[in-house]
């Protein structure tokens, strides 16, 4: 056990205080931007903007009344179900739904910035780890770890699950491993790099005899398998969420990233009002990110990080109608662990400062009602 | 254009599972620092050379027939008989040969693990055929000339010779490449020894000659005199 000192607690306030506090600034900065120094503006904005865009109605619905079988909202079943649960629990102390989601979502996403900070410092510095945690907070598509939406608990889960499997705590590593899993379909990919630390630690220098306890990390995919228990309970198919998927309003398919990027590209000249805000975003971010995970063997990240950041990447740009690509890759944590690394004072300035700017241009859009999602 | 940045992001996609694979053996024990430079070097080599003549066909079919969509359909690019056959092959039920027969069949199989994405199966599959036949060309090569920089040349000079060009394409070449690679690999302690010197000047004539020809060969696969 790690002792944790009042220093220790303090630093992560300042984190979670931070990290919120940027976000809580962007919200103020477009409101005046959109409405002036209005506090009922304000308020309204960031009601409506937090808890009705996207997925956010879809989410409350399922906190309200659950998984149903038949109707219009039998598609909610593609949802994971933990996030709502979350919201559902805290709904009996606030009263209000959409109020338990919002705080959910922050909640975890300030626990997420200090689960971060911490794993940076496991191999780099403070500074690095500072870094870390304002790349997370000022990445341009981060505005959704505010609202209603499932990426604040799975960062969270995402990052406390890589931060065991560094530390080599397979059993709790497991255990937060299933909860991911059970929050978003990328949450299984989680049994890579557990399993990639696993097999290293059984035949890498130190030679690690198996124990029981390591049969933990099978708690990963057990999650998926949870939800796809779900899914049996409900319509006699474990795979029905897949049926849904494929149909309205989602369209999803599965094909290969090659194909997936022409189409991006086709899709902009077709679209052009939503190219900057969507297909171009998620082309290029598809290249930064091979970029930065490249980036990362340079600068001798560790393996497993790497691992997680291609399968993350990969499985996030298989799907053959994505329209939420920024979004995705927001919980593509391996990218700040690499990019945090920087130590050239004018190439660190330059990513903090473009960064900020991007995070307020698409800030500012979503907030204004753009079709960012 | 939307197929130039598909075709990149396969290969970006791809190079990193690479990437992870060489960092994993390397972690294990597998592989030391010194031979994970050694395979980055000859897969950058292998798909820079590869890619050049991938590019040199593209060119050469756009000016005289103006209808390349992307140098990623090599298909479109190269056309005569025989290639038109392994292509074919790719997709569907077909053996055009013993080795473009095996070959197909491999890559027919990849394929369907990405996707049915059959042509870049071919691609990726030759090319590591291509890479790996390579490494082992340069530890023997190593072996014979008693120093790395004329493994290298030869090497190099190798892959530049006219008729090369095949074993970058999905066909049979690059299986029996590897066949050959790996008899003289697992001979070459019993090969001759080799100290003959030769000058960077005439190497660079050397190379300046078969780049020329293996342009020639391009030229006669894209316009179909050939293949």
């Amino acid at each position: 056990m790690h002792r944790i000192n009042a220093s220790k607690i303090r630093t992560w306030l300042l984190v979670a205080a931070g990290s919120l506090g940027i976000h809580y600034l962007m919200l103020l900065l477009a409101s005046f931007a959109l409405h002036g120094f209005s506090l009922s503006a304000l308020w309204d904005t960031a009601i409506q903007r937090l808890t009705t865009p996207g997925d956010a109605t879809r989410y409350l619905d399922i906190a309200q009344n659950g998984y149903v079988t038949e109707g219009e909202n039998a598609i909610n079943l593609v949802f994971y179900p933990l996030y709502p649960l979350l919201i559902r629990l805290f709904g009996f102390v606030t009263g209000d739904l959409a109020v338990a989601g919002v705080i959910v979502s922050q909640c975890c996403y300030a626990g997420a910035s200090v689960v971060l900070y911490q794993l940076i410092l496991l191999d780099g510095s403070r500074q690095n780890a500072w870094d870390g945690v304002l790349l997370l907070s000022l990445y341009p598509f981060s505005m959704f770890v505010m609202g209603v939406f499932s990426e604040g608990l799975f960062l969270l889960l995402t990052l406390l699950c890589l931060y065991l499997l560094r530390k080599q705590q397979f059993l709790p590593a497991g255990a937060v491993g299933f909860l991911a899993a059970l929050t978003r379909s990328q949450g299984m990919l989680l049994i890579f790099p557990a399993v990639y630390e696993w097999i290293t630690l059984g035949l890498g220098k130190k030679k690690r005899p198996f124990r029981p306890s390591d049969l933990s990390l099978l708690l990963i995919p057990a999650g998926f398998g949870a939800y796809l228990g779900i899914n049996y309970f409900l319509h006699g198919n474990c795979l029905k969420f897949l049926e849904f998927e494929a149909a309205a309003p989602w369209y999803q398919s599965t094909k290969w990233v090659g194909e997936n990027l022409a189409v991006q590209y086709e899709l902009a000249h077709q679209y052009s009002y939503l190219a900057l805000i969507i297909y171009w975003a998620q082309i290029a971010l598809f290249f930064l990110g091979i970029g930065v995970l490249f980036l990362g063997f340079r600068r001798k990240i560790h393996v497993s990080f790497l691992l997680y950041g291609g399968v993350y990447l990969g499985f996030s740009y298989l799907s053959g109608w994505m329209i939420s690509g920024g979004r995705y890759m927001l919980c593509c944590v391996p990218l700040y662990l690499i990019l945090c690394r920087e130590d050239r004072p004018m190439v660190r300035r330059l990513l903090l400062f473009v960064s900020a700017m991007l995070f307020f241009a698409y800030s500012l859009f979503f907030i204004q009602g753009y079709a960012i999602m | 254009m939307a197929h130039w940045i598909g075709a990149l992001g396969s290969i970006g996609m791809l190079a990193l599972i690479g990437g992870l694979i060489v960092a994993f053996l390397r972690e294990i024990g597998l592989l030391s620092a010194q031979g994970r430079r050694l395979i980055v070097k000859i897969a950058v080599l292998t798909g820079a050379v590869g890619g050049a003549y991938i590019l040199l066909g593209a060119l050469i079919r756009q000016v005289l027939h103006g209808d390349v969509d992307s140098a990623a359909f090599f298909h479109q690019i190269f056309t005569g008989d025989y290639l038109r056959a392994c292509f074919a092959a790719l997709e569907g039920p077909g053996w055009p040969g013993l080795l473009s027969g095996l070959f197909a069949f491999a890559a027919h199989g990849l394929g369907t693990v990405l996707f049915h994405q059959y042509f870049l199966a071919g691609a990726v599959l030759c090319y590591l055929l291509t890479a790996a036949s390579a490494l082992m060309l340069h530890s023997v090569l190593k072996g014979i000339f008693g120093d790395e920089r004329r493994a290298a040349d030869v090497l190099f000079l190798f892959f530049c010779l006219p008729g090369s060009v095949f074993f970058f394409l999905p066909c049979g070449a690059s299986v029996g490449l590897l066949m050959a690679a790996a008899c003289l690999f697992f001979v070459r302690k019993r090969l001759p020894r080799c100290r003959f010197a030769w000058s960077q000047e005439i190497y660079g004539w050397l190379l300046a000659v078969c780049g020329m020809l293996s342009a020639l060969t391009v030229y006669g696969l894209v316009d179909g005199r050939i293949g």
